[in-house]
């Protein structure tokens, strides 16, 4: 007698926990986003992009309601991180951060398993980066024209350190540089702070980097800026004038910002979009940003899509002049 | 003089504050987890934690994240010893001997030895740091990409003495490194190298996945072709620390690589690795008995562990200094600065320079921690290699397996380890050592680089490289010791005849 009834005991317990089983649905189709954790692929593991965006994602999460993991998928300059989200379900539960450069200059320098132009949502621009090209505060060279004469009178002498080839602000000195109808050699290191000391070491005689590497030692009295690669001077070299008052028509630009694959649904990419912005204006962000010496720049997903794709015809032109195209 | 005891006292009152006490403690005490075990390093790490220093104070996220580092090269030698899979790449030439002394029973000496090779290390490493700091960082400045080459060119003259088979293989080993190092982005044109279209190369081979598989999975599977049932670890525990002709035979070994580790470390791009590797060739080089050398010597245990803790503390001083990180963790710890408000730079000491000074003091209490968190763990250890091999093996696999592809949440990653072990495997069965190969693997790169932008910088000229007094002393020294290698073996070869 006890032992029919603990066998029916223990019939109806697993009859009970499995009863819920037959309601779970995959979550996505009932109930509204987001209803699970949302993956932020980074493909850099450390510097400014892996943090500002763990600083939004803090931040944005809480709104969300749900958590936002970064994952870090480094290799191959973002395009294995981007891969791996372009390739994904566009649900908005796969998400990456980026920067313009895997826009406009990766895919013109080698074949990429993605299409840029098809692939991609756009969902918000955060921050740009700010690029000066800098020397030692001994150096001859006191203005931007100084190195201009000096490049146009020993072609290919003046050097600079760079981190990385095809990065944005070796682009840009290199279009500096096609229109003056001069020649100078870049360096390119491993990193920003190699560049900085083959600068500040006396190897090279210039470094073309963002203010997180250069903005320190000009603090310090070891560096001078003598052009700022941006659309504007600098808040804290305010005597520094910037590339576009010289009468170039171009400037280093570079974004960061958040992507999904293509085909995720307007609403959804509102609802991120909506929450990212919100985020920017968190004390939290606009301390670290503060602490990077970065712009904090906000573009719709629709704006900076329209902004890269109006450059990416051109961009791909200049690659090609520059010889960086593989093949 | 003055201010500077003020600045020590400064440091320790901030280092023994229960906080950064406790900060202190959880930094070692994962550091020396993830130094064990195998794949997952402290860059990976610190990435993972770094959202939690977000809301404690500077000065405490940068002792815990500091502890992650340096505890991890202590743990890293442990696996190295027991079971030849290199914890950290930086304990990769631990495996040479200090494997070979587990398998003859003499595990707890090893372990022991590299404990306090580390922590005698540490320590000096971070008194140099504290007197040398500012002097130290003007040298580096000094190296530029022709002097790194010279550098690099004298390792790879070192390399040689790695070998304790026959000569030519290790330069057959050497070349394959080379050629393996190749794979990749070109550095100058940024064009693809050898990658046949897979995205995953553009990056090269990842050094973990080597020499965790051509050390690791290589050696399960060697023992595995002979019976699983195998004891490979016969001989009797010969007890557990090292005895006094051990640390006769160790001390000169610790000195000398803590010195050299710490100057190589202060060299962006120089690092633990590499000491640890010119350690335990200069031991080779100046051993009485170097034929002993990869049987199970208590200096190349010693001398290496030592070289790569020392480094560490090297490695600081860029940081601190100029603002500019020497290596990928460096980076990280800069990025937690950055999100506390803090500008490293060179500003950074006369600003702020309780976080110099409470680290640096903080990774003293962090070496002393250590090592009593290491000791007792030695028995613990030891007894694992008791366990019935068809019981470990598995679970060295599996660890191994996670390890890799917790580098980059990558499953290429695993992949291309076990095709090393295969690669490890075969290597064994004819006789070739892949030490050369790890060794020209890492320094090829170096070496590639470094030359090209010499002479990007020089616009082709190659007179850049002896006309420059580090470059010109670093091609003498390695040319004197050629040429003495080459008539020392033919001296030998010589009086050998005579006989």
């Amino acid at each position: 007698m006890y032992r029919i009834m603990k066998v029916l005991l223990r019939l109806s317990l697993m009859v009970n926990f499995l009863i819920p089983c037959f309601f779970v649905t995959n979550g996505s189709s009932q109930e509204p986003y987001p209803n699970r954790p949302i993956s932020m692929v980074c493909w850099s593991t450390a510097g400014m992009m892996d943090t500002v965006t763990r600083v939004i994602c803090k931040v944005a999460e809480k709104e969300l309601g749900q958590p936002i993991i970064v994952e870090n998928k480094p290799g191959a300059g973002g395009a294995i991180g981007k891969n791996y989200v372009l390739k994904s379900k566009p649900d908005g539960y796969t998400l990456g951060v980026t920067t313009t450069g895997t826009y406009l200059v990766i895919p013109h320098m080698r074949k990429l398993p993605f299409d840029v132009l098809t692939d991609v949502t756009d969902i918000i621009a955060v921050c740009k980066y700010n690029f000066g090209l800098t020397v030692k505060i001994d150096a001859p060279w006191n203005s931007f024209e100084d190195v201009i004469a000096y490049a146009k009178k020993n072609p290919g002498k003046f050097t600079y350190a760079c981190a990385g080839v095809g990065v944005t602000q070796h682009i840009c000195m290199e279009r500096i540089a096609m229109k003056e109808g001069i020649k100078w050699t870049q360096v390119p290191f491993k990193s920003g702070g190699e560049s900085v000391m083959a600068c500040l070491g006396g190897h090279t005689d210039a470094v073309a980097q963002g203010s997180i590497d250069v903005l320190p030692h000009i603090k310090a009295g070891k560096l001078k800026m003598l052009l700022a690669l941006d659309d504007k001077r600098w808040p804290d070299v305010p005597n520094v004038p910037h590339i576009l008052e010289k009468g170039y028509d171009f400037y280093a630009l570079s974004y960061i910002s958040f992507y999904g694959p293509a085909g995720i649904s307007e609403p959804i990419r509102q609802k991120l979009e909506d929450v990212f912005r919100k985020a920017m204006k968190n004390p939290s962000f606009i301390d670290v940003m503060k602490q990077f010496q970065v712009e904090a720049a906000y573009l719709s997903g629709k704006d900076y899509s329209n902004f890269w794709r109006s450059r990416y015809e051109e961009m791909g032109k200049v690659i090609k002049a520059l010889g960086l195209k593989e093949g | 003089m003055a201010g500077f005891l003020d600045n020590i006292l400064l440091g320790f009152h901030i280092s023994f504050s229960a906080i950064n006490l406790l900060y202190c403690f959880t930094g070692v005490f994962i550091g020396t987890l993830i130094g064990v075990l195998p794949g997952i390093g402290p860059a990976g790490t610190i990435s993972l934690l770094l959202p939690i220093t977000f809301g404690i104070n500077p000065v405490s996220a940068i002792i815990m994240l500091a502890g992650i580092y340096y505890g991890s090269q202590y743990g890293g030698s442990t696996t190295s010893i027991l079971v030849n899979i290199p914890g950290e790449s930086s304990s990769v030439v631990t495996c040479l001997d200090g494997y070979q002394m587990a398998r003859q029973g003499r595990a707890g000496a090893a372990l022991g030895i590299a404990a306090f090779g580390s922590f005698i290390a540490g320590t000096i490493g971070i008194l140099i740091l504290m007197f040398l700091a500012e002097p130290l960082s003007t040298v580096a400045l000094k190296f530029g990409p022709p002097e790194y080459f010279s550098l690099m060119i004298l390792a790879i003259t070192i390399l040689t003495y790695l070998a304790h088979g026959s000569m030519i293989k290790a330069i057959i080993m050497a070349a394959f490194g080379i050629s393996l190092s190749q794979i990749g982005l070109d550095i100058v044109t940024g064009q693809t190298r050898f990658t046949f279209g897979i995205m995953d190369l553009e990056d090269g081979v990842g050094l973990i996945p080597l020499v965790m598989g051509l050390f690791g999975i290589g050696e399960v599977l060697v023992n595995l072709e002979e019976s699983v049932d195998l004891e490979i670890f016969k001989e009797k525990i010969k007890g557990l620390l090292p005895n006094l002709k051990d640390w006769m035979d160790s001390i000169g070994a610790i000195i000398r690589g803590t010195f050299l580790g710490f100057f190589l470390g202060v060299l962006p791009g120089g690092g633990a690795i590499i000491s640890s590797f010119v350690s335990y060739a200069m031991e080779k080089r100046i051993s009485k008995h170097p034929e002993k050398f990869g049987k199970g010597v208590i200096e190349g245990v010693a001398g290496p562990e030592a070289a790569n803790n020392s480094a560490i503390a090297g490695a600081f001083i860029p940081l601190f200094t100029l603002g500019i990180p020497s290596n990928a963790v460096m980076a990280l710890l800069l990025g937690a600065l950055m999100i506390h408000g803090l500008q490293p730079g060179p500003l950074l000491l006369k600003q702020r320079p309780e976080i110099f000074w409470g680290t640096v003091m903080s990774m003293y209490i962090g070496n002393v921690m250590l090592l009593i968190l290491n000791l007792p763990l030695i028995g613990l250890w030891v007894k694992i290699l008791k366990v019935p091999y068809r019981i470990l093996f598995p679970l060295i696999l599996f660890f191994c397996i996670v390890g890799s592809y917790s580098i980059n949440n990558s499953t290429f990653d695993v992949f291309m380890m076990l095709i090393f072990g295969i690669v490890g495997y075969l290597f064994r069965k004819f006789n070739y050592e892949p030490a050369p190969l790890v060794l020209a693997f890492i320094l090829g790169p170096m070496l590639e680089n470094a030359l090209r932008q010499s002479l990007l910088i020089s616009g082709g000229d190659f007179s850049i490289f002896i006309s420059r007094p580090i470059s010109v002393t670093s091609l003498t020294i390695a040319f004197i010791l050629l040429l003495t290698a080459i008539f020392w073996k033919k001296h030998r070869w010589v009086l050998a005849r005579m006989k």
